[in-house]
């Protein structure tokens, strides 16, 4: 009996150190497929739903977890490092050896891996996922209160939506915002719901059995066509009789509440990577500065327990975009994207300028004439300055890594693609064109302020003599082709990274690099196992750092990046 | 992916995270082509920092765990809920807070209902008590009169059990600080004309009653002690009087509680006739200017305030002492206390640089200003006794609040030649715009 309950703790240790020593002893280099799917996607009893009160979480989110992170010393000394080129977080955890993300449950590599077409991009995330508009629509549900009332309806498919209008005043802004941040986000690979505009007509709008009504008091009674007009005669009106709104269909699977942007779901045993050390999440702040993407509290974000494939897990979804592209659900916000709700550092550094420096967001006015353009330019913008509504636990560990990342998706997206995503806004000219070109624009000062920091090379082949790569920055019109010149060398790696260099840098204008033959004192890549390149890209100015990638002699497959 | 071999065809499959991509053919998801994600471990120089930080941390975050629960239950609380929807739909009860000072701890609610029988018909009534015996309960209602007209009929009663008195006059000394009780009742009635979008008049008819006598604590020595030799006018009385007034008021502020243009200017002229042949009726003349200009940036502001207000007794009866006008709301000598100062007449001017601190969505809604301020001030017993050697300056900084309804708190700090003073106050010094329906005097007449 002693023994075994010996045996009982002793086993699991003696794993458990195996695990470690393996970790511990797992080689730097080697010569195994890259992981492009991560494993979250077993099958799961259903996790407990999550209802975290707004205020709290705001009230946490806004002091509490910033002063945790200003005090914690690894964060402090981590700081003190950015000054001599480190960086503020350890670097996010679910990448590849290629630096990229992993498919997950959480995300999917899209147009930044993948070459997709502006219908592709512009379809959303499914195919004929709006409202069957040919016959009735069956009033579910409704909010009265509020400036923007709503109501949730099922077509005669049996499909439901929520329908959402524009706030008074600002016909058209909202609701276009939505959708093209919507369909933005789900080309970019992220999961969202299919956000369509839609006209309705009052004719087609039936109030359903049975749907309650909470008034102001708490009181619940039976919802009449009466409210239904009511509703429908605080919200603006189209000249041809129609009312311009938004469908957002029902997620499948069940609601689980949101998700933190810090920790993981305790009951979700595929949940095993801190969401504040998730690439896609810290990644997501370049996004949502690009999309002036305010209102990213853990309010708007939904995690559904879904049943695909025969397996049931719980997939991570972004919702509610109608705080985006400088529109907000009761309007424009002035401070949107520009600060926190309550920025306490901003608030004691504007105290002590003493009113001798002035906000940006005072400078930005709407554009004249584009009634459905909300506070969105690209002039002032800058990537770094963008803030949510409330700190982020996710974007406090953002990495100039993560923003490359990040960078190299969002410039993937064409004029093109912009035009075809903008167009499902449905705005009238010339507000669309106004939108594709502030949103390129953005798009590119994004792209340089990280391609300057860590250079665009990416995209490694090989066919064993030579190495081809992307120049990334060429490629997406961001810096002449004449202009730029490359240095690269190459070396032999051993399977714990190091490298011994066969010659000294070389200069060439091409976007391919020979591997020589040959040998050093060390031996040549097949005697020790990986090819090692290293680049710098110079565009006039310097020669930025260098960007390092290893190949494994045998397999001739690109085994890691290094940036 | 092999040199050369370009992804072209967009094929759907991309949408799904596989299919020919740049890095080379990625495989659809499979069991063989998945691999776990987990957390980075944790380099050991942050393991060394990190847990002790972690240990000490702890009690800190069960603490702000514990504020989150509560900020949860209170907001999650069916019995508050029902008591805001009430409050939204039919009464605003706000409560009142008032710590330290002469007036000790004191509590008190306000209750309000904004439309009672009509839509701009409003109701308010407010008690509140303090641990030294001071007491308020008021009472005003008002309504619109006609297009351009709004009646407000307002009574209150109000004991300051501690009332400071240092003498009369701009040679009043610091050291003579005494206490008194002050009990004021009034009842009355302002008809205000909105003559043009900015410029009102309005009559105002009330009965007021004063009355001092002693004190009820023991902060400093009671002013029938410390002025025993020469009690001032209006010691141990009650004096009663019909006040009647006309008031020219012009506004063009832009609106908001942070305004960064326009002004208001005001004159006013009352007179206080005495129920009582051995005080004197007099009248009471107030001439205001107020001015807010935008300086260089929206939001940085220069506020300009001057105002001199004076009695004029009419015969040769006097004016008891607490019907002088002091240096009190709205009329304050900042870094000074209340009513350190008292006379026949004020003249007052003030001067604040605004800056935004925080804004709360929009550059005039909630937020927070700083500000630096300097008042310069004197009480004389007539005009002709006004000269810049009287004067006093104080001068600070603080920082107001103001709340998206335009509600205002200020915290400030100024000092002057006597020492420093902080003030918690909930009212503009500039803007001053409580009445009778506040439980006010429409200005200080007293």
């Amino acid at each position: 009996m002693r023994f075994r309950r010996a045996r009982s703790v002793l086993v699991p240790a003696a794993c458990a150190a195996c695990v470690v020593a393996a970790v511990r002893a797992a080689p730097y280099l080697t010569d195994v497929p890259v992981v492009w799917h991560a494993d979250d996607r077993r099958d799961i009893p259903q996790p407990t739903p999550r209802d975290p009160n707004v205020v709290a979480s705001a009230v946490d989110a806004t002091f509490f977890r910033p002063l945790g992170r200003l005090l914690n010393p690894t964060r402090l000394i981590r700081k003190f490092g950015t000054t001599l080129g480190g960086q503020p977080a350890h670097p996010a955890a679910n990448v590849n050896a290629l630096d990229e993300v992993p498919s997950s449950s959480w995300y999917t590599n899209r147009i930044g891996l993948f070459p997709l077409a502006p219908e592709q991009v512009a379809r959303g995330p499914l195919a004929g996922g709006e409202p069957d508009m040919r016959g009735p629509l069956t009033v579910i549900s409704a909010k009265t209160e509020g400036v923007t009332p709503g109501f949730n309806v099922r077509d005669r498919s049996g499909n439901r939506f929520v329908i959402k209008f524009d706030p008074p005043g600002y016909p058209g802004m909202t609701t276009a915002a939505d959708v093209i941040t919507g369909r933005i986000l789900h080309a970019a690979g992220y999961n969202v719901p299919h956000d369509a505009i839609v006209r309705l007509r009052r004719e087609q709008l039936t109030v359903g059995p049975d749907v309650r009504l909470t008034m102001g008091d708490g009181t619940r009674r039976e919802m009449t066509d009466a409210d239904l007009d009511s509703i429908l005669t605080r919200v603006q009106r189209s000249p041809d009789g129609t009312w311009r709104a938004l469908a957002s269909r029902f997620l499948t699977g069940t609601d689980l509440g949101p998700f933190d942007w810090r920790g993981r779901r305790k009951d979700d045993p595929n949940d095993r990577v801190d969401h504040q050390d998730r690439r896609e999440l810290r990644g997501f702040r370049m996004l949502a500065a690009w999309l002036c993407h305010y209102d990213t509290k853990q309010g708007n974000t939904l995690d559904m327990y879904v049943q695909e494939d025969g397996r049931r897990f719980v997939r991570h979804y972004f919702i509610d975009f109608a705080s985006t592209l400088g529109a907000g659900a009761l309007g424009p916000v002035p401070t949107a994207c520009w600060e926190y709700s309550v920025d306490v550092g901003l608030s004691l550094g504007r105290g002590l300028a003493l009113g001798l420096w002035q906000d940006p967001w005072r400078r930005i006015e709407r554009p004249s004439g584009l009634e459905q353009i909300g506070r969105f330019q690209a002039e002032p913008f800058h990537p770094m300055a963008f803030r949510p509504i409330e700190p982020n636990a996710a974007y406090a560990n953002f990495t100039d890594r993560d923003g490359y990342w990040a960078a190299k998706i969002i410039s993937a997206f064409t004029d093109a693609h912009l035009a075809a995503l903008v167009a499902e806004g449905q705005y009238h000219d010339p507000a669309a064109a106004w939108m594709v070109r502030t949103l390129a624009a953005r798009r590119d000062q994004i792209a340089r302020y990280f391609f300057e920091r860590i250079p665009p090379l990416d995209f490694f082949r090989t066919d064993g003599s030579v190495i081809e790569f992307t120049d990334l920055g060429t490629l997406r019109g961001l810096y002449p082709v004449e202009s730029t010149r490359y240095r690269y060398r190459i070396g032999d790696a051993t399977p714990d990274g190091r490298i011994t260099w066969r010659h000294g840098w070389i200069e060439t204008a091409d976007r391919t690099l020979a591997v020589r033959e040959g040998s050093n004192e060390q031996g040549t890549g097949a005697d020790a196992g990986f090819v090692a390149a290293e680049l710098e890209v110079h565009r006039g100015a310097r020669w930025s750092d260098a960007v390092r990638v290893f190949i494994a002699a045998e397999s001739g497959r690109v085994v890691r990046v290094e940036r | 992916m092999a040199r050369g071999q370009e992804p072209t065809a967009p094929p759907d499959s991309a949408r799904q995270g596989y299919g020919l991509s740049y890095w080379g053919t990625i495989p659809p998801p499979s069991d063989s082509s998945v691999a776990p994600a987990a957390n980075r471990r944790m380099p050991l120089w942050e393991g060394v920092l990190v847990w002790p930080y972690r240990v000490v941390a702890f009690p800190f975050r069960v603490v702000a765990d514990g504020i989150g629960a509560t900020i949860a239950a209170v907001d999650e609380s069916p019995f508050l809920r029902r008591i805001f929807s009430f409050q939204a739909r039919a009464l605003k009860v706000s409560p009142e807070l008032n710590v330290g000072g002469l007036s000790g701890f004191g509590a008190g609610i306000a209750i309000q209902r904004d439309s009672l029988g009509g839509d701009d018909h409003q109701l308010r009534f407010r008690v509140s008590g303090s641990t030294q015996q001071d007491a308020r309960a008021t009472f005003g209602t008002r309504f619109p009169l006609g297009r351009n007209g709004r009646l407000t009929l307002g009574a209150g009663f109000r004991d300051h059990a501690n009332t400071r008195f240092f003498g009369i006059g701009p040679a009043a000394g610091e050291q003579d600080e005494s206490l008194y009780r002050e009990v004021q009742t009034w009842v009355g009635a302002i008809y205000g004309h909105r003559l043009t979008d900015h410029l009102v008049l309005a009559g105002a008819l009330e009965f007021t009653s004063s009355y001092a006598d002693e004190p009820r604590g023991d902060f400093a020595p009671p002013l029938s002690e410390r002025f025993a030799d020469s009690l001032p006018p209006g010691w141990g009385i009650t004096t009663t009087g019909f006040l009647s007034g006309l008031t020219v008021e012009h506004d063009d502020t832009d609106g908001t509680a942070r305004p960064n243009r326009g002004g208001r200017r005001i004159a006013h002229a009352a007179y206080l006739h005495s129920l009582q042949d051995e005080w004197a009726s007099h009248w009471n003349f107030r001439l205001e200017a107020q001015q807010f200009t935008r300086l260089w940036f929206p939001g940085t502001v220069l506020a300009l305030r001057g105002v001199l207000t004076w009695l004029e007794p009419v015969g040769d009866a006097p004016i008891p002492f607490q019907r002088l006008l002091n240096n009190n709301d709205p009329d304050l000598f900042r870094g000074f206390p209340d009513r350190r100062w008292r006379d026949n007449g004020i003249l007052l001017l003030t001067a604040e640089y605004r800056w935004p601190m925080w804004a709360y969505g929009r550059a005039d809604g909630a937020g927070v200003d700083a500000y630096v301020l300097t008042d310069v001030a004197q009480v004389f017993p007539e005009l002709s006794a006004i000269r810049t050697d009287d004067f006093t300056l104080s001068y600070g900084g603080g920082l107001r609040l103001v709340s998206g309804n335009g509600f205002l708190l200020r915290l400030e700090y100024a000092r002057s030649a006597e020492g420093g003073i902080w003030r918690l106050q909930s009212h503009q010094t500039f803007q001053f715009v409580r009445g009778l329906f506040h439980g006010r005097d429409a200005v200080p007449a007293r």
